[in-house]
């Protein structure tokens, strides 16, 4: 009796385990409906010392080239002395298919920047080398700073 | 959480402590009382990064705790072959578990390259710890079905046992048969409570102080274009990651060594100065203990050991050091970091061991660590190209041996080498022997709370710094 008892209970477990992967599966390939303001908020919060200001819409279309009609919010703040390469970039997609499209440009981006700032400004390169570039669901995450790992934590929380 | 953060110290374990003494030591001084403050400490500990991440936890402790009861009534009952399906069960169960979420992408990744194909996989956070919990739950199973542990009738003390927060995210991996006993019979001391506050304050000293100020200087060095780096630059920034990593992964468990034995409890030493190793085999015999006697322990051994021929002991060396260097990580320079070990060990073991011998001891030491630093350049790299890169200019395919950079980056940072290396050799254990007379009890009552004082002072300062072995 307590064999089948144990029995049934395992197969639960694992039915659960995999409710639990299919269901995070589809919760972070499904994308959230938040919108732009409410998960950038916590992220900016974060952004306090770092030197960084909001830039406009038109900003982040001539540094990175992303289409405007192909989003349904952008947040973008970088610093404004010339040597800091902070950046942050929070985009919400219409369409989850282009997600990889706007990762390769902003990947890009941060290619042009580590030829410009190599050897000649090694903390700015290391920046740009540990930033992350999150391409998941209808979101997009771009950020190069120190505390880059805190702000991407911070994203994710708000999704 | 972690240890080297101001919730941790100012909050987190004030508030643990606490409770674990006030209500579980002196209130009611029972063991399911202090077993149940830790273990919701520990929850709470584990989900504060990713709490999503708590339920695939919660499973897994679930499934193992019932289908360890399940193995343990089979085998009473006679079930033998019963007892071997549940076992496999419990092992693929795990094993998938862990292959989900650290090595799909990978595997999906390099699988796509191969034919051609495309295959998405979500793009999730590995669960923190997945590598270390996951082993000591095999610990746990394998021990149970061989018959060297009895079954843990307590979900309370087997939950306790996977998730207790001192060594959850980074090790030590304890193995259930070293800790059994303190799960249900464990004494708390001012003693061993003062022992493991200054083992946390030389753990938290050497990831603030000594691994952070280390890992800016190779992260400089790292960036700087291989054209223009000299042999000079290349070395000093691979001996302080050299002494980073260790610091920093060895800080960890001495964190997690000293929290344990704050609560009563008794981890083995994950760290017996490695870089004083005499040979690469003995390099393995003093780092990260826990990961390489569990692989000796639940892999090296069942599949034949040194009781083999030759050719199948060199083929049972070379499977754990490719699982070892796998472990590290799903990418292709941990890969190649494993084998290199495992090739390394093969050459001591048949080709070099006489050879070896005849040369001085100290000569010895030096090779080691100079094979382990080329070791640290491939597992630090990003990529394969990097890695062979970086070794290409250690040996003067930079931008010549010496140059003015080299020079500046040698002197600016020599005192943070000497004081690294002087920590990281048992000098001071030497040291303490001979000046045995004069009584230091007091210099390092003094010592520690200015240790605290000054890690706070460069915890407040920092930016977010995890620890390296995290992400493991």
């Amino acid at each position: 009796m307590a064999k089948k008892k144990y029995l049934i209970a395992e197969i639960l477990c694992v039915l659960a385990l995999a409710a639990f992967i299919t269901g995070l599966w589809i919760s972070r390939s499904g994308g959230t409906d938040k919108d732009i303001q409410t998960i950038s908020a916590p992220v900016i919060q974060s952004l306090e010392k770092s030197g960084m200001t909001q830039k406009s819409n038109s900003d982040a279309i001539k540094t990175f080239g992303i289409e405007l009609d192909k989003t349904e919010g952008v947040t973008y703040y970088s610093n404004d002395n010339v040597m800091d390469v902070s950046e942050l970039l929070i985009i919400k997609l219409k369409d989850k298919s282009d997600g990889e499209a706007f990762r390769d440009k902003i990947e890009k981006h941060i290619e042009e920047q580590k030829k410009l700032y190599k050897s000649y400004a090694p903390k700015q390169y290391a920046l740009l080398d540990n930033s992350i570039v999150e391409a998941s669901a209808n979101t997009v995450f771009y950020c190069a700073a120190e505390n880059a790992a805190a702000l991407n934590e911070a994203f994710k929380k708000a999704l | 959480m972690v240890f080297s953060s101001s919730t941790f110290l100012v909050v987190f374990l004030p508030i643990t402590l606490l409770a674990y003494f006030l209500v579980g030591c002196f209130l009611t001084k029972n063991i399911t009382v202090k077993n149940l403050i830790l273990l919701a400490a520990s929850l709470i500990f584990y989900a504060w990064g990713e709490p999503v991440y708590i339920v695939l936890m919660l499973i897994s402790i679930m499934f193992n705790y019932i289908i360890g009861r399940d193995i343990a009534l089979s085998k009473k009952d006679g079930g033998k072959k019963r007892a071997k399906v549940l076992f496999i069960c419990a092992v693929v169960f795990n094993l998938a578990a862990l292959g989900f979420f650290k090595y799909s992408g990978f595997v999906a990744e390099n699988l796509g390259n191969l034919l051609g194909l495309q295959f998405k996989m979500p793009d999730l956070p590995l669960p923190v710890g997945i590598s270390f919990y996951t082993f000591q739950i095999m610990s746990y199973i394998i021990d149970l079905y061989n018959g060297k542990i009895k079954v843990q009738k307590s979900i309370l003390s087997f939950a306790l046992y996977i998730s207790l927060f001192p060594q959850l995210i980074a090790g030590p991996i304890v193995k259930y048969k070293d800790i059994e006993r303190q799960l249900s019979r464990r004494k708390e001391t001012p003693q061993k409570y003062a022992e493991g506050m200054s083992r946390f304050v030389v753990g938290l000293s050497k990831k603030l102080l000594l691994a952070n100020t280390l890992g800016s200087v190779y992260s400089t060095v790292q960036a700087t274009e291989f054209g223009k780096l000299s042999a000079l630059s290349a070395w000093v920034g691979i001996v302080c990651y050299t002494l980073q990593i260790y610091f920093d992964f060895s800080g960890y468990s001495d964190m997690a060594i000293g929290l344990g034995k704050m609560f009563g409890f008794e981890f083995s030493e994950n760290f017996r100065y490695p870089y004083i190793a005499s040979s690469v085999t003995d390099f393995w015999r003093r780092w990260h203990i826990s990961l390489s006697s569990w692989f000796r322990d639940y892999v090296y051994i069942p599949l034949g050991g040194n009781r083999r021929k030759t050719p199948r002991v060199i083929f049972n060396l070379m499977i754990v050091w490719l699982l070892t260097g796998l472990w590290h990580g799903a990418a292709w320079n941990f890969i190649l970091w494993g084998v290199y070990y495992g090739v390394l060990l093969i050459l001591e073991k048949y080709v070099l061991k006489s050879k070896l011998e005849r040369v001085p001891a100290m000569l010895r030491r030096v090779i080691t660590l100079i094979l382990v630093m080329l070791g640290w350049v491939l597992f630090s790299a990003p990529t394969l190209s990097d890695a062979l890169g970086y070794i290409g200019v250690m040996f003067g395919f930079g931008a010549g041996l010496f140059d003015a950079n080299g020079a500046y980056l040698l002197t600016s940072n020599l005192a943070l080498i000497l004081i690294g290396a002087f920590c990281a050799a048992p000098i001071y254990k030497k040291l303490q022997k001979k000046i045995k007379p004069v009584n230091l009890s007091r210099v390092k009552a003094a010592a520690y709370p200015l240790l605290l004082i000054l890690c706070y002072i460069f915890m407040i300062s920092e930016t977010y710094n995890p620890f390296l072995y995290f992400r493991f």
